[in-house]
């Protein structure tokens, strides 16, 4: 029963869903600013565990050194990334405990086929979409999903913890952090370069929404009200 | 009683995050220096957070924060010389550090051993303890750095914005000036300390950020209060906004 309303009516968002993602996307626009603030003050990355402005980096970026925002930019990665933490903390709580994270975000079997797979990939790099195959399929394909997931297993924990590795004060009672990731300086980088992978995610999200029904899918994200193209 | 003290921060702290038309001045500790604003807010949690899970080990007890140096000095480069040698028999803390500026020899000393007999001396001062470090930027020889383009150590940078006179001064709570992991250096390496690392004497601080670990100390104070300093937070660099535990 649940299955065939999945494939043939879009459930909508719960309110849950939809709070924790716009508290979310607000956070991390702030986590970009403030970050990018943080970064002018040393502009280059290293790997290892020691940088500084007169050693060699790994990675130089092109920016203005510019010591004097790193105030405020610290004060506000901070703040926002509480924000984000504890949204993202009650959305992965209810997502697992509520059968989200299952029904939704989790590529079921027939998705999961390498012909599929590839038969997504193949219409998304001809920017055909996946909706050609079979237009009552309102689940998320599998591209979608694993994107989904990426996000949500693999970089927002790798942002945490390159980010708890930052923290003097965090490292000093757990050293393991360094073990992790080889260092103050590689966690720095790691996390710079999670940011950028995070940033082309939500590029090619807000592209995709505005390729796709822009209208229907941000209200459906504003008020719970999915039906799309009715 | 540091648990406890933490647990209530925490608490303080999260319940703080969640009332969102709650935007006051949050005490740190009694007072303390205090920040207003949504961003007092989430310095309080971050610092709650960091004392609810870096618990503060007993006085004297190096043998974590031991093993812990031991991770960090993996080459030469880290080291920072031995770890919790045996009190020096000076009475006082200013006096503890012109003994080492005038001897200079290699070793290092236990800030938290100095300090729990301070605060031993004086109980009622315990909650309120700091230790503030006077460094003397003349004796500052270190190179400019050429990437940021300060051409000479006065010139303006964060680091070096406006000193109280010719002085740099950091604030310590007790917490951190008792822990185990906070050392004066006077050695590194086995050797006497380059002035590049603020010979005759330095303050580590491996819990906080660099600049918190000051170099070419001439005194250690304990005091009650940190008003007038740093914007009445206690740090050279709260002009810029840092809090008075770096916010790190």
């Amino acid at each position: 029963m649940t299955e065939a309303r999945i494939h043939t009516q879009h459930p909508g968002h719960p309110a849950w869903v939809r709070i924790t993602h716009w508290v979310g996307a607000a956070a991390f626009f702030a986590l970009v600013v403030s970050g990018i603030a943080i970064l002018l003050a040393l502009p280059r990355l290293f790997w290892g565990e020691t940088g500084s402005n007169a050693s060699p980096g790994w990675i130089v970026l092109p920016l203005p050194t510019n010591t004097e925002q790193t105030g405020w930019g610290r004060n506000l990665h901070f703040l926002s990334a509480w924000i984000l933490v504890i949204a993202g903390a009650v959305y992965l709580v209810a997502s697992v405990f509520g059968g989200r994270l299952r029904g939704r975000l989790l590529p079921e079997r027939d998705q999961l086929r390498p012909g599929h797979i590839l038969s997504e990939a193949r219409a998304h790099l001809r920017f055909g979409g996946s909706r050609l195959e079979n237009a009552n399929d309102r689940r998320y394909n599998v591209l979608q999903k694993l994107a989904y997931l990426a996000v949500i297993v693999i970089l927002a924990p790798l942002m945490v913890l390159t980010g708890l590795t930052m923290s003097p004060g965090v490292t000093a009672a757990y050293p393991e952090l360094f073990w992790m990731f080889g260092g103050r300086q590689s966690a720095r980088t790691i996390h710079f370069l999670s940011a950028c992978v995070l940033l082309a995610f939500v590029v090619v999200h807000v592209w995709q929404v505005l390729a796709n029904d822009p209208k229907a899918l941000i209200r459906g994200m504003l008020t719970g009200r999915g039906d799309r193209r009715p | 009683m540091t648990t406890s003290f933490s647990r209530r921060r925490l608490l303080v702290g999260g319940s703080a995050i969640g009332a969102a038309g709650l935007v006051g001045g949050c005490d740190l500790l009694e007072g303390g220096p205090s920040r207003g604003g949504v961003y007092g807010l989430s310095d309080t949690l971050t610092f709650a957070t960091q004392r609810f899970f870096v618990a503060q080990p007993a006085v004297g007890a190096t043998v974590r924060a031991g093993r812990d140096l031991g991770r960090l000095s993996h080459d030469q480069h880290h080291q920072s010389g031995q770890f919790g040698l045996p009190t020096l028999k000076s009475p006082g803390l200013r006096r503890l550090a012109l003994a080492r500026q005038r001897a200079g020899r290699a070793a290092v000393v236990c800030v938290a051993c100095r300090l729990a007999r301070h605060a031993r001396a004086h109980p009622d001062y315990a909650s309120l303890l700091r230790a503030g470090l006077v460094g003397d930027r003349r004796v500052d020889r270190r190179p400019a750095v050429p990437s940021s383009g300060v051409s000479r150590p006065e010139a303006r940078s964060p680091l070096h914005r406006r000193p109280i006179g010719r002085w740099l001064v950091g604030q310590l709570r007790s917490f951190d000036a008792l822990h185990p992991q906070t050392i004066l250096a006077y050695g590194m390496n086995g050797r006497d300390l380059p002035v590049a690392h603020g010979a005759p004497v330095r303050l580590r601080v491996e819990r906080q950020l660099g600049y918190k670990s000051l170099k070419y100390l001439t005194s250690i104070e304990a005091v009650a209060a940190v008003d007038g300093l740093g914007a009445g937070r206690g740090s050279m660099l709260s002009e810029l906004g840092f809090s008075w535990y770096a916010g790190i």
